[in-house]
């Protein structure tokens, strides 16, 4: 559809548009949510999903997303952005079953993906900042993620994933960011999922 | 493999030059080898560029990226490493295959491998 239709759409459809972007460091459940919320809200996935890291290695849109929750609308379309990292190593995909070859061509990939994620940040209405709360919120990567969205006043909700798994520790991750607003979910099992709904639906107004 | 030694980068040295200039100075550092400390916190949107730039040159054996640290933005972090010590802003930015960080005791802690 052209811009101009879909600027037109818009204007006559008076839910409010957003692009709703997430975003984190690799591995941490992007896709899952992306794909959980799309299933919810549009009956669509979005993106595949790896245990293998770096799996989004190009950034991932689903339009059209007819979000509500209790009576709140948006229209939102779902960005599911490549994981951040500051490192790629082809070595660590060989640990996965994949060849030298397969190995190196993925890792060409996913700094190309960074490089784009990094790039397209500025398309961002709302963010998920998602986060894997069985490991220790220690990389410099969340913490420039929300710095520049915080610099850039854009809104974002922190989401501590995989609460499912027994050693999972979402309080550690609002331990370590106490002023900002933390969901604990998990994707997999929908765990949580109504509460993230909820603060999503707070940016409807 | 190994670490080579450590850059200080003065603030005014690293704001003389252009945005360019000042990653390719930080990046030549660290793709050979050396842990360098910068004496001040770079931005976020300037740890992204940073971050951009490294993804750039990573090659397959040469350069595997970089481990980055900037204190500053620690700083209200609660419980995180430098948490309370709201006049400490620098970064340490360092070979990701040469070093292993830890936090021990609320210290930045890089680890050389022998
Ligand atoms: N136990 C559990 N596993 C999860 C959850 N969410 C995602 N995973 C698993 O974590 C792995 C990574 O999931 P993805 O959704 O691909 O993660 P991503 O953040 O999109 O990863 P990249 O695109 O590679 O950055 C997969 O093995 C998922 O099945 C969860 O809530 N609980
Ligand atoms: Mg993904």
């Amino acid at each position: 559809m052209s811009s101009l239709t879909t600027m037109l759409s818009r204007f006559l459809s008076k839910k409010k548009h957003a692009n709703l972007c997430l975003i984190g460091e690799v591995n941490t459940g992007k896709s899952t949510l992306a794909n959980k919320i799309g299933i919810d809200f549009a009956g669509k996935e979005i993106s595949p999903v790896s245990e293998i890291p770096h799996e989004t290695r190009e950034i991932a849109v689903l339009e059209k997303v007819d979000f509500s929750n209790d009576g709140k609308e948006l229209e939102l379309t779902i960005i599911d952005m490549p994981g951040i990292a500051t490192q790629v190593d082809w070595r660590e995909f060989t640990k996965y079953g994949l060849n030298k070859e397969e190995a190196m061509q993925r890792a060409k990939e996913a700094t190309k993906g960074i490089v784009e994620a990094i790039k397209h940040l500025n398309t961002i209405d709302i963010a998920l900042v998602v986060m894997d709360s069985t490991k220790v919120p220690f990389d410099q990567v969340n913490l420039t993620l929300l710095g520049a969205l915080e610099m850039q006043k854009k809104p974002f909700i922190i989401v501590a994933n995989k609460i499912d798994l027994p050693n999972s520790s979402p309080d550690l991750i609002q331990e370590t960011f106490p002023q900002h607003k933390v969901v604990p979910i998990s994707a997999l099992k929908g765990e949580g999922i109504d509460r993230l709904y909820q603060a999503i639906a707070q940016f409807a107004s | 493999m190994t670490v080579q030694g450590v850059d200080f980068i003065p603030e005014a040295i690293l704001d003389r030059l252009e945005a360019e200039a000042r990653f390719d100075l930080i990046l030549n550092s660290v793709s050979q080898k050396n842990v360098v400390v910068i004496e001040r916190a770079l931005e976020p949107q300037e740890e992204l560029d940073l971050i951009s730039r490294t993804m750039q040159r990573v090659d397959a054996d040469r350069f595997t990226g970089i481990k980055l640290f900037s204190l500053k933005s620690r700083v209200n972090g609660g419980k995180s490493l430098f948490g309370r010590s709201k006049s400490l802003t620098f970064s340490v930015i360092a070979p990701s295959d040469s070093v292993q960080v830890r936090d021990v005791g609320g210290v930045l802690s890089l680890r050389i491998p022998s």
